[in-house]
């Protein structure tokens, strides 16, 4: 057993299912990121997510284009956002009953709608997004096939992660971003928009989000499937607290959980003796131990979840 | 014309008036002082000056041309600045982010090294000391004001409003901050300074306007009025000067604290080595500037807090090992310093807030039902005697947050000071209120000592300290300097402890 996992072929084969498990959880956890960061939770990413992976399907299958699909599922995710943001900034409601509200809609919403489009015949596929090797990076022996032998929304999701880190650590935006999530009133005294900008979080993580839907609709299945997400929108949002609330961390701890999720994979197709249902739990073992290590470091920003209301005391 | 003229102003919230017709008036270089109690108006004046509300009726010139501010960002940009009294910070940002935070929002690398060489030069030019990186939780009150205001002179304000500044500064930190003011005023800025207290107004003003109940009573030039006219003005009513302090303490011991401690590993010492008694009739009064470890004192002697070493006896009882609610019981009650964190439940009704410390006990509980009339009977008792402001005919169903500050206290009050209570620990208990309700709870304080009850009494204000202790203890770094008797105070002596000189090092 254990010489059939520490083979080059073994390990490369899982490290690319890594990434690969991590991508649509890196879109998400981006997005989760940015909103959470202006002090409002979104825990209907799993909503947010299964509407990008529904509309960029019906985009996909509907057009015939995989642009198309992507931006459908865009803006299906920034559908869901938006009556997020609604509730949450416009009627300052429970942030967490919004959230939880939106993904139990959604999955009933989603499975309606694939019925509607498909006329009740199953397992329509569409072609997927091929992948694309960077010269050079992808013979990087281990990792290199594992980063650099992946499609183009891959790639994107890096040079995403790489301008956040700047645009949080370097420019006047991340700087007035992250002051309407720690202390609004005083970001408002400051003369930045409060409810504008979270307006503009909510737009990106809808977005985003979207994008983590459609990734795994375009790129890695091909098609739609009755509650496909399963749960990765919550690991998202594990993500970015594990990353404590930077893009950065949220990377790696997203890198983490994909990795989680492709080990037990690979663990069942070499027929470990323990049953797939055991193996299964593990991504969500690990977040939970992730989640007990670290404890007391949050960085949490002080005003998540309570909504900004204007002149209140 | 002055630089700023506000000219009839008014704004009612929810049908009650605020502001009724004010009209304020401020020169270029001038102090001005915005003077009057809680809830005189004058916070709700300076928001709508800086466009947080907006005024019913009115209108306001600024640099001689009608404006109205939508939003703090106008009135920034136009060139007023506002400091509020809780300080609008972002605890987890350095100093230097803090000032520039929505200056530039663009998507473009910010220049952090120009932004520091015109923060140290404004800094330098009117001592203004901070390091630009530090992170605003790292530092004190008075560095953090110091923040606010460089964050105003760094939008190149001409207009600088300051809500309460001296509240949270300790005596030298507010001349030193007296000092700053000096030097803007020369430069030319105008300061409009809210505040309550008469010999700030007098030392650093130019002018003086007075509201009262929402309305303007008059202004005043500084230099030619008197604090007692000042405070005839602001109070419309003379006020009682003394306390009538009834027979001396008995000898005999109420509370003991001896050699306690508390002390966590890697951190300052909250208390140190404290030893301390209070006797059946006497207010023990605790001196020193906030977070010199009064409140650890307070919870210590309260049962919130776990000490490390030493006992605390109580009626010759040991009593270090009890829990909170046992020593309610033998007669120990709180009223803690921060009433809307500890000493009330804001969402729940005056009736329930009451009941907080009974609500287990007969005869207000049987069998685990609580019998609402007592309750209410309870509730109506407080509201009269204690003669607690309820919202129209809600009475004791009144929601506790919807109460002024004051009346928020009194029920606090009203909870803990009652004749079973032979100990009342009272840790900054007229903190934010006005005169009227100050002056009341001192006289309930006041009326338990005369009637043979003990009363420790933390307070940041030395003047309430000396009115009303029969000893004062002055706490320095969590420990004792040093316990004067009523007779021998010395106000240099007690000034000398609070910045941590012992008494043994001022005989010296």
């Amino acid at each position: 057993m254990l010489e059939q996992i520490f083979t080059i072929s073994f390990l490369t084969a899982f490290l690319t299912a890594a990434v690969r498990m991590a991508v649509p959880l890196i879109y998400a956890g981006l997005g989760e990121t940015f909103l959470e960061r202006t002090g409002i939770l979104n825990i209907g990413m799993e909503g947010v997510m299964l509407g990008g992976a529904l509309f960029s399907f019906a985009g996909a299958l509907l057009s015939g284009s995989l642009a198309v699909g992507l931006v459908c599922g865009m803006l299906g995710g920034l559908a869901v956002s938006a009556i997020h943001g609604f509730l949450c900034i416009n009627l300052s409601q429970n942030q967490s009953v919004s959230g939880i509200a939106l993904n139990i809609f959604m999955l009933g919403l989603t499975s309606f709608l694939y019925k509607i489009l498909t006329a009740g015949q199953s397992y329509q596929d569409i072609e997927t997004i091929p992948t694309m090797a960077i010269p050079v990076l992808s013979s990087i022996p281990l990792v290199g096939n594992a980063f650099f032998n992946q499609d183009i929304l891959t790639y994107l999701v890096y040079l995403l992660v790489i301008l956040a880190v700047f645009f949080y650590r370097k420019t006047g935006a991340g700087l007035a971003f992250t002051a309407v999530g720690e202390h609004p009133r005083a970001a408002d005294a400051a003369g930045i928009p409060v409810y504008k900008y979270q307006w503009i979080a909510i737009a990106v993580n809808g977005v985003l989000g979207g994008m983590g839907g459609a990734c795994l609709v375009l790129v890695q299945l091909g098609k739609f499937t009755e509650n496909m997400i399963s749960g990765r929108g919550y690991i998202a949002l594990a993500a970015v607290i594990l990353g404590r609330y930077t893009p950065l961390g949220m990377f790696g701890a997203a890198l983490i959980f994909g990795g989680a999720n492709a080990l037990q994979i690979r663990l069942q197709t070499l027929g470990v003796p323990l049953p797939t249902q055991a193996l299964a739990m593990l991504p969500y073992v690990i977040t939970l131990i992730a989640l007990l290590g670290s404890v007391g470091k949050s960085g949490e920003p002080e005003a998540l979840g309570t909504p900004y209301v204007r002149g209140s005391r | 014309m002055g630089i700023l003229e506000m000219k009839h102003i008014s704004k009612a919230f929810s049908g009650v008036y605020a502001n009724e017709d004010i009209s304020l008036s401020v020169e270029k270089g001038e102090i001005h002082a915005l003077l009057g109690e809680n809830g005189a108006g004058k916070t709700t004046l300076m928001n709508i000056l800086f466009g947080i509300y907006s005024a019913d009726e009115g209108e306001i010139f600024w640099k001689g041309e009608k404006v109205h501010f939508s939003s703090p960002k106008a009135a920034i940009e136009s060139g007023i600045g506002m400091v509020h009294q809780h300080f609008s910070l972002v605890q987890k940002l350095s100093v230097l982010d803090n000032i520039i935070l929505g200056m530039d929002t663009g998507f473009k690398a910010l220049d952090r090294k120009q932004a520091r060489e015109k923060i140290l030069n404004l800094a330098g030019k009117y001592g203004l000391k901070v390091n630009p990186d530090a992170l605003i939780n790292h530092l004190s009150v008075g560095q953090q004001q110091r923040v606010e205001i460089l964050k105003a002179l760094y939008r190149d304000v001409d207009l600088l409003i300051l809500d309460e500044p001296t509240g949270v500064l300790t005596p030298s930190e507010t001349e030193h901050f007296f000092g700053v003011l000096r030097r803007l005023k020369e430069e030319g800025y105008a300061i409009i300074i809210i505040t309550h207290r008469m010999s700030e107004i007098m030392s650093i003003s130019d002018r003086v306007t007075i509201l009262r109940d929402g309305k303007k009573i008059i202004d005043l030039v500084t230099a030619e009025t008197n604090p007692s006219e000042l405070s005839n003005y602001m109070i419309g009513r003379q006020l009682k000067s003394g306390f009538v302090m009834e027979n001396k303490a008995s000898d005999e011991e109420t509370l003991c604290l001896k050699h306690v401690s508390i002390i966590k590993a890697r951190q300052p010492e909250f208390l140190s080595d404290i030893c301390l008694d209070i006797k059946k009739g006497e207010i023990l009064g605790i001196a020193g500037v906030d977070g010199n470890g009064q409140k650890e004192l307070a919870e210590a002697i309260a049962g919130v807090r776990k000490i490390t070493e030493g006992t605390i006896w109580f009626e010759g009882k040991d009593i270090t090992k009890t829990t909170v609610k046992q020593r309610f019981e033998m007669g120990i009650s709180y009223v803690s310093d921060d009433r809307h964190a500890d000493g009330l439940v804001l969402d729940m009704t005056l009736e329930d807030n009451v009941m907080l410390r009974d609500y287990d006990r007969q005869p207000y509980s049987k069998y685990s039902f609580l019998n609402e009339k007592l309750i209410r009977e309870k509730a109506e008792k407080a509201i009269d005697e204690y003669k607690i402001k309820t919202s129209g005919t809600s009475k004791g169903d009144t929601v506790v947050r919807l109460m002024s500050g004051g009346n928020q206290q009194k029920v606090i009050i009203a909870r803990e000071v009652s004749d079973s209570a032979k100990l009342v620990i009272a840790s900054q208990p007229t903190r934010g209120l006005d005169i009227g309700a100050t002056e009341f709870v001192r006289q309930v304080l006041m009326d338990h000592r005369n009637k043979g009850g003990s009363v420790l009494l933390i307070s940041a204000d030395l003047e309430e300290i000396v009115a009303l202790s029969d000893r004062i203890a002055v706490m320095f770094g969590g420990r004792i300097m040093g316990v004067l008797d009523r007779e021998h105070i010395n106000m240099e002596k007690i000034g000398l402890m609070m910045g941590g000189i012992t008494e043994e090092e001022i005989k010296e």
